[in-house]
């Protein structure tokens, strides 16, 4: 299926769950913030949600910054 | 001498925040941290670039800082409040600088969407520092949104040009009951020195610091500015004057000491 990930189409396997996109790009989940359709995912919800097609998934870390 | 600042009920230790953008390493970053003896840290948020996933930048933070995520990148507040929802969520506090930028060329901030921000993340219990333009007005309504302290701009961001502000900056440490804080354009230790004199509770450096040929060195620099400016603060600055005054007697061994006009 496809869904929008950092702003760019991807193709993903169906049921995949947030966990799996962060595991396929082998991401630290300490780093990372997720937002499913606008809405914050918080960490506990990872594993067990699963994406829709045509979801937008953003993946948010922290760089440097002044 | 008792000289604390405290923010939000929090003592905070160091009166240098430091901004860790622009590092050619992370590495120097907790090099620095050390060396100004800093403990507020401003980060940003950012996608992650999978292209080059990079370092976590929060193991390069030492445990002890307070990290204050900045909202760069937002034009609204609307956006502003999206990334310090973000923000909490990394687990990293409830402090978070408030930025909101549209004017791309001098990157000023605009005052009235940071106060509309302020007001919705201050109800939701963040401790708020906004990075304003310093008007006295809008500082006031920042205060009366739920501000932990205000941050007005010294020069435009990454400039090193120094405190342009002077006499808007002076009017708000005199009139605002919060902590004000230098944020933007210091470019040198004196300059640092300079806002503590002035009586700023703090000063945010971060430009200045790593586009130094030796950030670490810098760092430590300012972190001595800080502390001696706001020492000059606390001493009380003797009256200038137009006309010179001896600092040793003139009479007293090879003449008399004469009455002005005779």
């Amino acid at each position: 299926m496809r869904v929008r990930i950092n702003g760019e189409v991807e193709e993903i396997p169906d049921n995949s769950s947030v966990e799996d996109v962060l595991t396929a790009r082998k991401l630290l989940r300490g780093a990372v913030v997720i937002e499913l359709n606008g809405e914050i995912v918080k960490r506990d919800r990872w594993a067990g949600l699963r994406l829709n097609s045509d979801d937008n998934l953003e993946l948010i870390r922290m760089i440097g910054g002044g | 001498m008792d000289d604390k600042l405290v923010i939000a009920g929090r003592q905070v230790t160091s009166r240098l925040f430091i901004g860790t953008g622009k590092f050619a390493d992370y590495s120097l970053i907790p090099q620095v941290i050390k060396a100004a003896k800093a403990q507020v840290v401003t980060v940003a948020l950012r996608r992650v670039d999978f292209d080059n996933p990079g370092e976590n930048m929060l193991d390069y933070l030492p445990k002890d800082v307070i990290i204050m995520p900045n909202t760069s990148g937002a034009r609204s507040a609307a956006e502003a409040v999206r990334i310090a929802r973000i923000a909490r969520e990394t687990g990293c506090g409830d402090w978070v600088k408030i930025e909101v930028i549209s004017d791309q060329k001098y990157l000023l901030p605009d005052n009235f969407e940071t106060i509309i921000a302020i007001e919705i993340l201050a109800k939701e219990g963040f401790v708020v520092l906004p990075y304003m333009s310093p008007d006295l007005m809008a500082a006031k309504r920042m205060v009366d949104a739920g501000a932990a302290a205000i941050m007005p701009l010294g020069a435009p961001i990454g400039t090193n040009r120094g405190i342009k502000t002077r006499e808007l900056v002076q009017i708000l440490i005199s009139e605002i009951d919060l902590p004000v804080i230098v944020d933007a354009g210091i470019g040198r230790p004196s300059e640092a020195a300079e806002a503590m004199e002035m009586g700023a509770a703090a000063v945010l450096v971060n430009t200045a610091i790593a586009t130094a040929e030796n950030p670490v060195l810098m760092a430590k620099a300012f972190g001595q500015a800080v502390e001696a400016g706001r020492g000059a603060y606390l001493a009380g600055p003797g009256a200038t004057r137009h006309f010179a005054e001896a600092s040793s007697p003139l009479t007293g061994f090879l003449r008399r000491e004469e009455k002005v006009g005779q």
